[in-house]
């Protein structure tokens, strides 16, 4: 059995043990916590600000596909939307095999012609017509390229040429786009009218807005000279040689209509 | 009693002899108390001291509403109470320990009781229910009343005096048992 004084000796022993190992907790809580408080802060200042966030880590090419996800998500897609999505795909698909193999019937030529304006370009014609290699390149990528705007590019081949990027979304890849059952393009036809469903309207302008912006920036990326059209949402006036042209970043700018400055 | 409140004052403002005053005081008639809470004298004053290092570490507050003896008791039965729950199934004393262990106790108590009567009653009250060897200590041995017994028992007062009643019956049948009478109780 322990004396008082045994018993009071081994109680401040334990005291101080205590204290010395309550301290040394202490310490490590402020070490661990206090980093974490600050990536909690950051965190919390990145998500306040989200615009902040979108331009400092998300890559260009993801805020596209983002809206086309936003857009999708509001849109309610019905089993009938989806066969008529279906249906054009296929139409679309078929336009393309028909025209790569050089085999197709009239009625399929002529469906061609009506669901786009692409003219048809063959890849035989490459060597024979000098213009054929963009015409073949620009069908390809499904861009439309205006009669004007091949003649300048095959007769200016070192000049600067002055076009402007129209963005009229009404190409295949569209299919990706529905919102409340209309492809982008009916939309885009949609909002043309002004009396039109609000939200639908901004739906669409934020989504040109975006557009453009990123292709504005893809260009500049690409040291190519462009600039905003006055009094325009979804127009850019891109400098570039031929040879530019041909090498531009296209996929971004596959859905985009090129057009030469004097023919508008 | 009061000494013990001024002490505990003494030790709150940094006096550590305040601490060693309590200890002095108190230490024996706890150590008493909460052998019979655990049945072994060794245990219990562990928890004796666990109970002080309790009071000088968490410095609980004093609020002066019993006596400061009254408070020690019932912090040093909660204490007794945590360490019955967390080690209810390796609480037998071994074979070889309880020697020593009834030795100590019996030292203990001779210094700590002194009156043979009194010393033999608490020898008996190893044979009883735990809460009437509870409050039969509290009582006769400590001095404490019902009312401060009920606090440090956490029972109210009508309790007290029942389980009071029943447990002099059972020391007297165990007196009885033993061939002894005592009027007195």
């Amino acid at each position: 059995m322990k004396s008082c004084d045994e018993m009071v000796n081994s109680l401040i022993e334990r005291r101080d043990k205590y204290n010395t190992e309550r301290k040394k907790r202490k310490n490590l809580i402020v070490k661990i916590s206090s980093p974490v408080l600050c990536l909690a802060i950051a965190v919390g200042v990145i998500f306040m600000f989200p615009e902040l966030k979108k331009s400092a880590e998300k890559p260009v090419a993801d805020i596209d596909a983002e809206i086309t996800e936003t857009i999708k998500s509001k849109s309610k897609k019905t089993d009938k939307d989806e066969e008529k999505t279906i249906e054009f795909e296929k139409s679309i698909t078929d336009i393309k095999t028909t025209s790569n193999n050089e085999i197709g019937t009239d009625k399929e030529k002529s469906n061609t012609e009506k669901k786009s304006s692409v003219k048809e370009p063959h890849e035989g014609d490459k060597d024979t017509d000098g213009i054929s290699d963009f015409a073949y390149f620009f069908w390809k990528n499904n861009i439309v390229v205006s009669g004007s705007l091949r003649s300048e590019l095959n007769n200016n081949k070192d000049g600067v040429i002055e076009i402007y990027a129209l963005y009229r979304p009404f190409l295949p890849d569209i299919t990706e786009f529905t919102y409340d059952g209309k492809t982008l393009y009916e939309l885009s036809e949609e909002v043309k009218d002004e009396s039109s469903d609000k939200e639908l309207q901004k739906i669409y302008n934020i989504h040109v807005k975006e557009v453009l912006l990123n292709a504005e920036k893809q260009l500049r990326e690409n040291n190519i000279k462009c600039e905003r059209k006055e009094n325009t949402n979804n127009c850019l006036k891109i400098y570039v040689t031929a040879e530019e042209f041909e090498n531009l970043p296209l996929d971004h700018l596959s859905r985009w209509n090129f057009d030469l400055a004097f023919d508008r | 009693m009061d000494n013990g409140a001024s002490s505990y004052r003494r030790f709150l403002d940094g006096d550590d002899d305040g601490i060693v005053a309590i200890v002095g005081e108190y230490k024996d008639g706890l150590i008493l108390y909460l052998n019979g809470y655990v049945n072994n004298i060794y245990i219990a004053e562990e928890l004796t001291e666990d109970t002080f290092f309790r009071l000088i570490t968490k410095k609980p507050k004093f609020s002066g509403k019993s006596s400061f003896k009254t408070w020690l008791y019932a912090i040093g039965r909660n204490v007794a109470v945590e360490y019955i729950r967390h080690n209810a199934k390796i609480l037998n004393t071994p074979v070889d320990d309880m020697e020593n262990c009834l030795a100590d106790e019996k030292d203990l108590e001779e210094s700590y009781i002194k009156e043979e009567q009194k010393i033999a009653v608490h020898r008996m009250l190893s044979r009883i229910n735990p809460d009437y060897r509870h409050i039969l200590w509290l009582v006769y041995f400590e001095g404490f009343s019902n009312k401060e017994a009920a606090l440090i028992m956490r029972k109210n007062e009508r309790q007290i005096r029942n389980l009071l009643y029943r447990a002099k019956q059972a020391l007297k049948t165990e007196f009885n048992k033993e061939g002894f009478v005592y009027e007195e109780l």
